[in-house]
């Protein structure tokens, strides 16, 4: 296997703005990828927060004194459009996997065709 | 002298592999996504800012608690397997290993951390 390349494989280059002039489809592909893992940053605030009111009303002071402060507010608020937009796009991506499907099925060909 | 045919070559080499398994966990996850999320934006939306003891009491009770751990498990799940998506885009070798090792260590650890709360909040 001397002449295989097995370790180091290449990656797929970045192609919005090199090679790809970035068009509607792109940015909306790319926000969907930034809002769904963004979310993780709410997703622990509010984790931590479930926590500190599990413990003791001392902690979820502090907790509560971070959601409440202007860090919180501006996860909350960045959090909350993007939710909905990911959960839009995920809509949008289920239904026109389910087109290609059908479509596959009609023709007996390939879901791209 | 090469005694490698072509096919063995390139055997193995695809960037798919187990591709068609994490699609179709992503599409089912979505689905309850889709079902979960707007219960929990709804339930945790209306106590967030509120006092200890409303907090306490509001989680206590069954609804709000099982929509939240729900929403938790699978939202993590779902995270784990996007993430891994992005990780394999921007990133290979080591670095990408310990990037896929990070997050599933972050999605179980949120999640134990998660439901430990909610189910001492019941208790």
């Amino acid at each position: 296997m001397a002449d295989v390349n097995r370790g180091n494989r290449p990656l797929s280059p970045f192609m919005i703005g090199p090679y790809y002039r970035p068009q509607i489809n792109s940015i909306t592909s790319i926000l969907t990828r930034i809002t769904g893992n963004g979310l993780i940053v709410a997703i622990l605030l509010i984790v931590w927060w479930l926590l500190a009111a599990a413990t003791s009303a001392e902690y979820f002071a502090v907790a509560d004194a971070v959601v409440r402060s202007w860090f919180g507010k501006i996860v909350f608020a960045a959090s909350i459009w993007a939710v909905w937009y990911h959960y839009l796009a995920g809509l949008r991506h289920l239904c026109t996997t389910a087109a290609a499907a059908s479509r596959s099925r009609r023709s007996g060909g390939s879901a791209g065709a | 002298m090469r005694f490698l045919t072509d096919r063995k070559r390139a055997e193995g080499l695809g960037s798919g592999k187990s591709g068609t398994g994490h699609h179709w966990y992503m599409q089912v996850s979505a689905v309850g996504l889709a079902v979960l999320v707007p219960f929990f934006v709804f339930t945790f939306g209306r106590v967030v800012g509120a006092d200890h003891a409303t907090v306490v009491d509001y989680y206590s009770r069954p609804f709000p608690a099982i929509v939240a751990g729900l929403t938790l498990w699978v939202g993590m799940l779902h995270f784990r397997q996007g993430a891994q998506m992005m990780i394999e885009d921007y990133a290979g070798g080591f670095t990408r290993k310990a990037l896929i090792v990070g997050t599933i260590c972050l999605t179980y650890g949120t999640i134990a951390t998660g439901l430990y709360a909610l189910i001492r909040l019941a208790l």
